[in-house]
């Protein structure tokens, strides 16, 4: 049995995004392949330099196209549809303020654990399970993009937050308060307590729905 | 977009389909966009391509032998089904029909 040549595979973190996608192993498997075919023909270095330039056409190629698009469009729509949700669901929980005020009201204390608790719950615990679940579900094989896309997302607002926040830090920090307000602390720490649960809740849908497909590789003969 | 309507790229996968027989998966169809319509495609535009056509009915896959060349992933084999046989016939007759009495060689309109 002739040598195998081994392929630049690190280049395929490039693809990393799309491997939850159901034609990812073939796109993996044509490339090893033909990677040796011109590894017999052309030599090795012809080879790798194929395969690198391959793998980054590959790239734009998946990226490029309508499933993509609307895997970083829909989680932009979530998260706008989040932001303009917690008002209302605040409203909802009025008829729990008998029993919720005197926990808000305990006294040494600016914000209560319970109101963080409160505002955590609809605006992030809730979205951040809900979101990866409802966009997977609309876009099947796209878990992975949708995680980069809601990371990305959080990422932004929250540096966002800061520019926007950035003269009242200075002007907190120079009047010797220290402490910054807990609003500004929510709002800058966002990406920290969200993204967890919409990568915990993304990579639970990914596992379940690879279990239920199958990811077409046979690990025997990939470990042989 | 009509659903029976095909792309240029997608008439000719179909082509190769056929003109592959059994043979025809990611790589051999690669070749054959590359040696007979000198046209190279990343294999993941095919791969999004035959979706496409499976979605409409026009082809059906089926997954091979994992080999170790292929670093343990299956071949997918890919056969035209009559739908997309008949769809890929009304392409060529209209293709045809428009270009009786048409010159196009060079890139140009010669008359």
């Amino acid at each position: 049995m002739p040598e195998i040549a081994a392929a630049p595979r690190w280049i395929l973190f490039l693809l990393w995004p799309f491997k939850g996608e159901s034609c990812y192993p073939q796109i993996e498997g044509d490339l090893s392949e033909e990677f040796q075919q011109r590894v017999s023909k052309h030599g090795i270095a012809d080879a790798r330099r194929w395969y690198r330039r391959e793998v980054c056409r590959n790239f734009w190629s998946l990226t490029l196209r309508w499933p993509t698009i609307a895997v970083i469009v829909l989680p932009l729509f979530f998260v706008a549809l989040r932001d303009s949700t917690p008002i209302p669901f605040m409203y909802l929980l009025l008829p729990l303020r008998p029993f919720l005020d005197p926990l808000l009201a305990a006294p040494g204390t600016a914000m209560h654990i319970m109101s963080i608790i409160a505002l955590l719950l609809p605006t992030t615990i809730i979205p951040g399970l809900a979101f990866p679940v409802v966009c997977s579900a609309l876009l099947r094989g796209h878990e992975r993009i949708i995680r980069l896309v809601f990371t990305a997302y959080f990422l932004g607002l929250s540096a966002m937050f800061g520019i926007n926040h950035f003269n009242s830090l200075i002007w907190e920090l120079r009047i010797g308060m220290g402490i910054l307000s807990p609003v500004i602390v929510l709002g800058l720490l966002e990406p920290v307590y969200i993204l967890p649960f919409i990568w915990m809740s993304s990579i639970w849908v990914e596992r379940r729905r690879s279990r239920q497909t199958g990811d077409g590789i046979s690990p025997r003969i990939a470990e042989g | 977009m009509n659903d029976r309507n095909l792309g240029s790229l997608e008439a000719i996968l179909m082509l190769a389909v056929l003109r592959l027989g059994e043979d025809a998966y990611g790589v051999s169809i690669r070749h054959e966009l590359l040696t007979r319509a000198q046209k190279d495609v990343a294999i993941g535009a095919i791969y999004t391509a035959f979706e496409r056509l499976e979605r409409k009915g026009f082809v059906e896959s089926w997954l091979g032998d994992p080999t170790a060349v292929r670093g343990g992933r299956a071949k997918r084999y890919y056969r035209l089904t009559p739908r997309g046989l008949k769809s890929l016939s009304e392409t060529q007759r209209a293709i045809q029909g428009m270009m009786v009495g048409l010159n196009l060689a060079g890139g140009t309109l010669n008359a």
